[in-house]
């Protein structure tokens, strides 16, 4: 079966009218309100506090009346019991079969814990985005990816298999070995950050390898960076590799909520069939009108042990009702995922905050008060270099160079190079500090 | 498309209510083999009732 005329995952989902799929959202929404008063202590508590019962809820402006959910508050629910997902948790620990974190770049990671019925959740919201792609049984499909602790393209992974692809688990090579087993293997697809499809491009060129002529991949997810909708970089990896290039968001917390489909509109689709995503303005916090920039609020309304109501994504976004040609009745967010509304950028797939540096150099005691951050493209990869000065009369002990990079890697999730200088050679601030350069 | 749509949530009905019988006898002979399976289909049939049940279930 090749299903050759099967444009969507879910014929019946994908187009419900508009109005019907808000009565779908609704009536998803009370459930999952119903879900977490009972199951999440985390939530009973919150609603409890802003005096919300499930029966409450009754329209989908009622939404409005949930106090939403931020980073901050996951983190301190955590440090309760069960251990280690804390008051988060909505099953028994019995229950969890996964373990995932976030990369922990403004404070502590938040631990993630899902069923194996969210996994088949997690496949079924990625199922949805590589079908609307192009994905299809016959594809082979090759992903670049260290099979980690962060959740990134685990599940992607799950919904290649689910689809009938096969998966070529790209994990522990090299890049280089990486270039010559989807050649080996013909694979006709792949999935991972633009930042390392630009690499992987580079590294191929140094290696004589001319990729559209040589490898046979014809579609690309990129996702964890926004650059697969940035017109030049998309045509960038679109020339370099000879393939279509489309673009995917989705979040640890939120899961996988948003794709480019294959008539590529210049945005994303929401997933408005399994996720709740609201767009509000940053000052008033209500919803803005169609055309409006807003900050990004997600419920994942079907997830069960770790679930999330009104989770603030600080992701901003342009939120549009133009229809699309693909036929989905799924709204745009046109450009996709515009920025952070705060300062976090994303390094390699993982969200890096200037900031989380401090508390790694702090610890330390043979350093001194200054540092820096700096951010530079070295060719096509992002790259963080930190300067820290030595404590006046220390000395550079021959490991605390390694010490201090491998903090940073626990502490980040990011690579990061590092430089010792002598006391008194980085600036010094008068009033409010600035030890973040972002060069690119 | 809604009688085929109709028919699948019964058969998803039916599947489900088989493969709870079939778990609670599996815990009956102490055998994680049965439940951990019955489980698994018990998962994929809440996937299937999200993409079936739930829009039939609308106005």
């Amino acid at each position: 079966m090749n299903f050759s005329t099967a444009r969507y995952w879910n014929p019946v989902l994908e187009t419900l009218p508009r109005d019907q799929l808000e009565q779908l959202q609704l009536m998803k929404f009370k459930r999952a309100v119903n879900h977490v008063y009972t199951n999440s202590p985390f939530y009973r508590k919150k609603l409890d506090s802003a005096k919300i019962k499930p029966a409450d809820i009754k329209t989908l402006p009622d939404i409005q009346k949930i106090p939403r959910t931020d980073k901050n508050e996951l983190r301190e629910a955590q440090q309760t019991d069960p251990y280690p997902y804390g008051a988060l948790l909505a099953v028994s620990t019995e229950e969890v079969t996964a373990y995932h974190q976030t990369s922990g770049t403004t404070g502590q990671t938040v631990r993630q814990a899902d069923s194996w019925r969210d996994w088949e959740w997690w496949s079924e919201c990625w199922a949805t985005v590589l079908w609307a792609q192009g994905f299809r049984p016959q594809d082979r499909v090759f992903i670049p990816f260290s099979y980690g602790v962060f959740i990134a393209f685990w599940a992607g992974h799950y919904a290649c298999e689910k689809i009938g692809c096969e998966v070529i688990p790209g994990g522990g090579l090299s890049t280089e070995d990486r270039i010559l087993k989807m050649k080996e293997l013909q694979a006709t697809a792949l999935m991972c950050t633009p930042t390392y499809a630009l690499h992987m491009a580079e590294v191929a060129g140094r290696m004589g390898i001319n990729l559209p002529n040589e490898l046979h991949i014809a579609k690309m997810l990129c996702s964890g960076e926004p650059g697969a909708l940035i017109p030049a970089t998309k045509r960038r990896i679109e020339e370099r590799w000879g393939a279509k290039v489309y673009d995917h968001a989705g979040a640890t917390e939120g899961g996988a909520w948003g794709f480019e489909c294959a008539e590529q509109p210049g945005g994303l689709h929401v997933n408005e069939a399994m996720f709740l995503v609201e767009v509000l303005d940053t000052e008033t916090g209500q919803p803005v009108e169609p055309g409006g920039k807003g900050e990004l609020v997600i419920t994942p309304l079907d997830r069960k042990a770790q679930p999330y109501l009104r989770f603030n994504l600080k992701d901003t976004a342009l939120l549009s009702e133009e229809p699309c040609k693909c036929g989905r009745s799924f709204r745009l967010l046109k450009g996709g995922v515009l920025g952070r509304s705060d300062r976090l950028t994303k390094i390699r797939g993982v969200l890096f905050s200037p900031t989380s540096v401090e508390e790694v150099v702090r610890a330390f005691p043979e350093f001194g008060d200054e540092y820096q951050v700096i951010l530079q493209k070295k060719g096509e990869l992002d790259e963080v270099t930190v300067k820290v000065e030595m404590k006046p009369d220390e000395r550079d002990h021959p490991d605390l160079e390694e010490r201090l990079k491998q903090a940073l890697r626990l502490h980040t999730g990011v690579r990061i190079h590092v430089e010792l200088e002598a006391h008194g050679t980085l600036p010094r601030f008068e009033v409010k500090a600035n030890r973040f350069k972002d060069l690119r | 498309m809604n009688e085929k749509l109709r028919a699948m949530d019964r058969e998803i009905g039916k599947m489900r209510e088989a493969a709870q019988e079939l778990r609670r006898l599996a815990l009956e002979c102490d055998m994680p083999a049965g439940v951990k399976n019955a489980d698994r289909i018990l998962a994929s049939l809440e996937m299937l009732a999200l993409h079936v049940s739930d829009p039939l279930s609308l106005e």
